[in-house]
């Protein structure tokens, strides 16, 4: 499908339609607010953005950093967004008490954590757990840094992209939907292999038949591995 | 300068990278990013360069005045290397006077400059004890992926044999008009940096190695060779062998560097 | 008659520079161009040379300037030291502070600052070489930068300005127009509602050449706009599947 790329102050619809992300109305007619992709495919005017920062959601994974601990009964962690998140010590993956064992001795500044986003006040603090299916501290493996608007094509429709390159390379993958992307796996050549296609996908985020081609590529790539 | 926290997956990952004997970005262990050279590029300087060192873009201007000379050099010109780390090039660079970072940067820059006694100083006195030129380099990192002391150092040579001075009249600078008089310009010093990561030297580090480097230094050699400034960075240690190893294998890189400095026939503003 | 001030400013129909009295310097804008930017854009206009860069929306330090109800903004002028003829000792004076307060209140209302409350948008105008018009070029770059940076906003930004130089209203005054001339006029718009966010002048205009000059320097903006979106597009390609 064809989609319009829009600047914003751009004219995206008029009259009366739904409103998604990207767009503001002004009388009857309604503008593009961001630079992006318009769609119109759900039954709302919406703008998909192509480029901006991370904003934490309730219900998405994310790959944090640890900056350090507050008040000794929780970790700062930096999730590539405009707000620290905090990771309350009952949040942890597993029972610790901070009165018997210092936070910063369980997890470490620069420590990296996969974790999920429970909530966001209306102060804009945002709290993440680690009490979810699949959360955990990261070691080994290395981390890349995608645009958090390219997430969505590298996570694919229904988590297909992601499992078409796990089961491909027998890698491990942990995508965050603040751009950050985790590749375990036991060689470096496969790892790279796996870098070089969330590369691709990133770079080729606005194309269709993604799936297809960069499977394509894996496989042929697998070989020389 | 902020500094931000070292998360310990990716300097697992560069060291990992390193053991087998490779770098983050493909690079062998002895490899400048791609270099690019580009002089002439501000009208208002007297002499101007724009340095790419990978993704790190560095702008020198140097801008010539008159005044007084230094009453203990009466016959010499006055140099001034000046860096500013504005944030618009990173998100790590704050606002405000300079810090230790930026005074360094210039220093180390300077040191180069003026120890390889490139420009002649005495060529810049226009009447003994009262009026000499005085030079200032200006260096403007514009977006900052890692080593800026090589950047900024080959920029300043770059802008320094790109300059001609301006107009003088009655002792007054008339800025708009130039003259076709270069700068005498008589060596082109070049600093190389390496870095020290988990017992690895590699020349060049780019950001996500500077991140996580235990050590740095920074040797400054001229047209011959010799060796003209040092610094040495980080809050870890060489061993001797390291030292004397990084500075002969500087004077390769340092060659290789100065290749890319417009010849005087381009060197033309 | 100042020293170095021509004797006349227009030349049969043409202005010093070979312009028409109603038109722009070239304009050239490039979008994305700085790696460490969260948004970015390089404009090139008659000699002006101006890089202007977006961070955020991001934490803000420090922290007592956060508001809880809406991001922001902070917009920083400043010239390189070597932006202009006589060296320009580096850091703020009186002149890129205020420039830096009226380019903030120009791009402020298009902004949508609400979306994120207790954050910074920082954006960096840096004149790296200067030709009159350097507050106009640095809100031009700049809401290029904030649209690169993916900033949710009403409009772009477009600025120009208009004035007289010899009795003539002229277009965007370059620096010789600039130093002897009679008034300059610099102006911002919003495109899409024609509304007025940046307007200074200084100089002397009766109240005809005044109108005449305020309708010249929003035709110049319009020109301006275009340049911006094509910009914006160039960067992220036309239309995609």
């Amino acid at each position: 499908m064809e989609r319009k790329l829009v600047i914003p102050g751009e004219e995206v619809a008029a009259g009366k339609v739904k409103l998604g992300d990207g767009v503001y109305r002004e009388g009857e007619k309604v503008y593009a607010s961001v630079l992006g992709l318009l769609d119109t495919s759900r039954g709302l005017v919406r703008v998909i953005p192509l480029t901006g920062r991370y904003f934490p959601k309730v219900g998405d994974f994310v790959i944090g950093f640890v900056k350090g601990t507050v008040y000794e009964t929780a970790w700062e962690v930096d999730i590539n967004s405009p707000y620290l998140a905090i990771l309350n010590a009952g949040d942890y993956y597993r029972d610790v008490d901070p009165f018997r064992t210092p936070l910063q001795r369980v997890m470490s500044p620069g420590t990296t954590v996969y974790a999920y986003v429970r909530e966001v006040a209306p102060t804009r603090r945002i709290y993440i757990t680690m009490r979810q299916r699949g959360c955990r501290v990261i070691r080994g493996g290395r981390l890349i840094q995608i645009s958090p608007a390219k997430v969505p094509r590298v996570i694919g429709r229904k988590r297909s992209m992601i499992s078409m390159i796990v089961k491909e390379t027998g890698c491990k993958l942990l995508v965050g939907q603040n751009g950050r992307v985790w590749i375990g796996g036991r060689n470096a050549k496969t790892a790279d292999l796996v870098e070089r296609a969330i590369r691709k996908i990133e770079a080729e985020a606005h194309t269709s038949g993604l799936t297809d081609r960069i499977k394509e590529m894996i496989v042929k790539e697998r070989e020389r591995v | 300068m902020k500094h931000e926290i070292i998360v310990d997956v990716k300097r697992d990952h560069i060291l990992n990278l390193l053991n087998s004997g490779k770098r983050i970005d493909g690079r062998a262990f002895d490899e400048y990013r791609e270099v690019s050279v580009e002089v002439g590029i501000n009208q208002r300087a007297e002499g101007s360069a724009l340095v790419k060192l990978g993704r790190t873009q560095v702008m020198v201007g140097v801008k010539l005045s008159v005044g007084e000379p230094f009453p203990d050099m009466p016959d010499s010109g006055v140099l001034t290397t000046n860096a500013e780390l504005i944030p618009l090039a990173s998100p790590s660079f704050e606002r405000g006077p300079p810090d230790e970072d930026t005074v360094e940067l210039a220093r180390v820059v300077d040191r180069a400059i003026r120890e390889s006694r490139c420009i002649d100083l005495e060529k810049l006195c226009i009447s003994e004890g009262e009026l000499v030129w005085i030079v200032f380099i200006d260096l403007h990192p514009l977006d900052y992926d890692g080593n800026l002391f090589d950047a900024c150092t080959l920029g300043a040579i770059a802008a320094l044999k790109n300059a001609v001075f301006p107009k003088l009249e009655d002792g007054r600078v008339d800025y708009k008009t130039k003259t076709e008089e270069k700068l005498p310009i008589v060596d082109t010093p070049v600093e190389v940096t390496f870095a020290k990561i988990g017992g690895h030297i590699l020349v060049d580090p780019c950001l996500e190695e500077e991140e996580v480097l235990d050590a740095r230094l920074t040797v400054g050699y001229n047209e011959k060779g010799e060796i003209v400034a040092m610094q040495k960075g980080g809050s870890g240690t060489f061993t001797q062998e390291e030292i004397l190893d990084i500075v002969r294998r500087g004077r390769e890189k340092a060659e290789f560097l100065r290749k890319h400095l417009p010849g005087d026939a381009d060197g033309k503003n | 008659m100042k020293a170095g001030e021509p004797e006349e400013f227009i030349i049969d129909g043409k202005r010093l520079d070979g312009r028409r009295v109603d038109e722009l310097r070239p304009l050239k804008i490039e979008a994305g161009v700085l790696k460490r930017a969260d948004g970015s854009a390089y404009l090139e206009w008659g000699g002006n040379r101006v890089l202007a860069a977006c961070y955020g929306p991001r934490e803000i330090h420090p922290r007592h300037e956060a508001n809880p109800q809406r991001a922001v903004l902070r917009t920083y002028y400043s010239m390189a030291p070597f932006s202009v003829y006589e060296r320009k000792r580096p850091g703020p004076d009186r002149r890129s502070m205020e420039i830096s307060k009226v380019t903030r209140q120009a791009l402020e209302s298009v902004v949508f600052t609400h979306l994120y409350p207790m954050t910074a948008i920082d954006v960096y105008i840096e004149i790296l070489q200067a030709q009159a018009g350097t507050r106009c070029a640095g809100i031009t770059a700049a809401s290029v930068a904030l649209a690169d940076a993916g900033i949710p906003m009403k409009d772009l930004v477009p600025a120009c300005a208009a004035g007289k130089v010899g009795g003539h209203i002229v277009l965007d005054l370059f620096d010789i127009e600039d130093n002897y001339g009679e008034a300059d006029l610099p102006v911002a718009i919003v495109p899409r509602t024609g509304e007025v966010s940046l307007l200074q002048m200084d100089g002397n205009l009766t109240q005809e050449e005044f109108e005449q000059a305020f309708k010249l320097a929003i035709k110049g903006c319009m020109q301006v706009y275009e340049k911006q979106k094509e910009a914006l597009r160039r960067r992220y390609g036309g239309s995609q599947e």
